[in-house]
């Protein structure tokens, strides 16, 4: 049944995400050619002679720039805007009386909604992807690729050196990768409680999506807060502009490495706890949002 | 007391001391009431007399703060919404689809849907499944969203106000279909205002009001015992 709530969420959501990949994708393919084409020799020699050409070939490359960057930020906020609009419209108005009427338990419908999300997520990143490669395809770009395995061995030696700051590299990584999903989930909760109120619905779900936010965000500073208070010595000992602490006592430098090693170890404790957080904090919504959408659904 | 519509027969329904509260504000506050199956059932009502509650309460839609609801022996979950066809009295169905596109997805989430069923209806009312639902009236929407309901070989269909927002001709054949579409052992619970217009076709009715039971009994019985209508008697129990 899942598959099949899946099948549906991603064909009523692929109507929006389609036509936009298709635009990038053109987009990227339009832009190169153009590029290329101001590039050649010919062309260029023709314009560096006429001041009005160049205007006109530097000004439409500022302008496809900014329409990139447009189309980019507009696939992401996409991405959002539709995981809410198929929440709420799907589940919370007219519509929830179909789907909360199929033989199906919440969970499935919440989770149809998630992974779907989640799918267009990875394939907006993908497609984002594929548009840069597009883009900055050529000579240069292929000679680069090879040398991509021994820049990568490189990259590991020097990690090797410093362990802490690749574990760091990774976590930072999945961090990000995280937020999203944690987003996502803390939306789906801020409206699943905004609806159990009998009016101004919208307002509340806004109202406890800023409340959610500053409390978390109060808890994670009181965390780092604690966290870092022991630390606060080795980072005075890791400026770069005076050998002396605060109350001019000499700092004992000890190896460069060690001590950025020792700084990333500190700062990785905090990101993993930062991780579980995030994670615990996603898995709660979920559990609250389901409770909400099986026990107090309120449909008007 | 128990308010047993035709009691003699097999229980498809029974409700055990429900209340639902909306904040401070009792909406149902049910004594037992058992439905048998095979029958056609009127619910009726003045407004805000917690019809819609007791229904969203039978589909799953709402939980009760206390009581149950058993259908066929089954406490309401997801179970028992395969043996419900629910008519809600709102247009449940999205605009970007096609009338086909609906049917499938009904299809796929009943197993006791009957496309051939469907499709004979829709040509019946000159229904073009290829039609997108955002071209439609608002009165093509509810006969496709009634056909939906009635291509099912549900146990029990709960139609809430199916026939409000159609012309009388159509009514006419809404009834019809409503009562040919199903089998002998299915229950129809219908919940309306226009008592007139289906009255010929209730077997059994029961009035609420403020969230209690007033009456369950059949329409015979009235008719034969008290000499009125179904329709006579709602003006006199709920006058104002």
């Amino acid at each position: 049944m899942l598959g099949k709530l899946m099948k549906y969420e991603l064909k009523a959501t692929a109507r929006w995400f389609l036509p936009l990949y298709c635009g990038i994708i053109i987009f990227a393919v339009f832009s190169k050619i153009s590029t290329t084409v101001i590039n050649l020799e010919e062309i260029k020699h023709l314009s560096s002679d006429n001041l009005f050409i160049q205007m006109i070939v530097n000004t439409a490359m500022l302008v496809s720039a900014f329409l990139y960057a447009f189309i980019i930020i507009t696939t992401i906020v996409m991405t959002f805007v539709i995981a809410i609009r198929r929440f709420y419209k799907n589940l919370l108005s007219d519509e929830g009386y179909l789907m909360f009427t199929l033989p199906v338990s919440s969970h499935k419908l919440l989770l149809s909604k998630f992974l779907t999300t989640m799918i267009w997520y990875v394939c907006s990143i993908v497609v984002i992807m594929i548009s840069l490669f597009i883009l900055f395809i050529s000579k240069e770009f292929f000679g680069a690729l090879l040398i991509f395995p021994e820049a990568i061995s490189q990259l590991l030696d020097e990690f090797s050196k410093v362990p802490s700051l690749m574990i760091f590299s990774i976590l930072t990584l999945i961090d990000t990768f995280i937020s999203f999903p944690f987003l996502i989930l803390m939306i789906y909760v801020s409206i699943a409680i905004g609806h159990t109120r009998h009016n101004h619905k919208v307002l509340y779900s806004f109202g406890t999506f800023l409340g959610l936010n500053i409390i978390i965000s109060i808890i994670s500073n009181i965390i780092s807060f604690i966290f870092f208070l022991p630390y606060t010595n080795l980072f005075f000992s890791f400026s770069p502009v005076s050998d002396y602490t605060f109350d001019n006592t000499p700092i004992n430098r000890v190896d460069n490495l060690a001590v950025i090693d020792a700084t990333f170890n500190s700062l990785n404790s905090l990101l993993i706890f930062s991780l579980i957080f995030s994670v615990a904090l996603s898995v709660a919504f979920y559990f609250v949002t389901n409770y909400i959408l099986s026990k107090k659904l309120n449909l008007e | 007391m128990d308010n047993n519509v035709s009691s003699n027969l097999q229980t498809l329904l029974e409700c055990k001391g429900i209340t639902k509260k909306y904040g401070p504000f009792t909406a149902l506050n049910f004594t037992n009431l058992k439905i048998a199956k095979g029958r056609i059932i009127g619910l009726l009502g003045p407004n805000g007399s917690g019809k819609t509650t007791l229904i969203k309460l039978i589909t799953g839609l709402l939980t009760p703060n206390s009581g149950e609801i058993k259908i066929n022996g089954l406490v309401v979950g997801t179970e028992t919404k395969k043996m419900v066809s629910y008519l809600p009295e709102r247009t449940y169905l999205n605009s970007w689809m096609k009338v086909c596109d609906i049917i499938d997805f009904f299809a796929d989430f009943y197993s006791d849907f009957s496309k051939e069923r469907a499709y004979s209806m829709l040509s019946k009312l000159n229904i073009n499944p290829k039609d997108k639902l955002k071209t439609m009236s608002k009165g093509t929407k509810e006969k496709v969203q009634l056909i939906l309901v009635m291509s099912r070989n549900a146990d029990l269909y709960i139609l809430d106000e199916p026939i409000a927002g159609v012309d009388p001709a159509a009514r006419d054949y809404i009834l019809k279909t409503i009562i040919s579409n199903y089998s002998e052992n299915a229950t129809i619970i219908i919940c309306t205002h226009l008592i007139s217009d289906i009255e010929q076709i209730l077997d059994d009715f029961i009035f609420i009001q403020n969230g209690s039971l007033v009456m369950a009994s059949s329409v015979d019985e009235v008719r034969e015992v008290q000499g009125k209508s179904v329709d006579a008697l709602f003006r006199e129990v709920f006058k104002c």
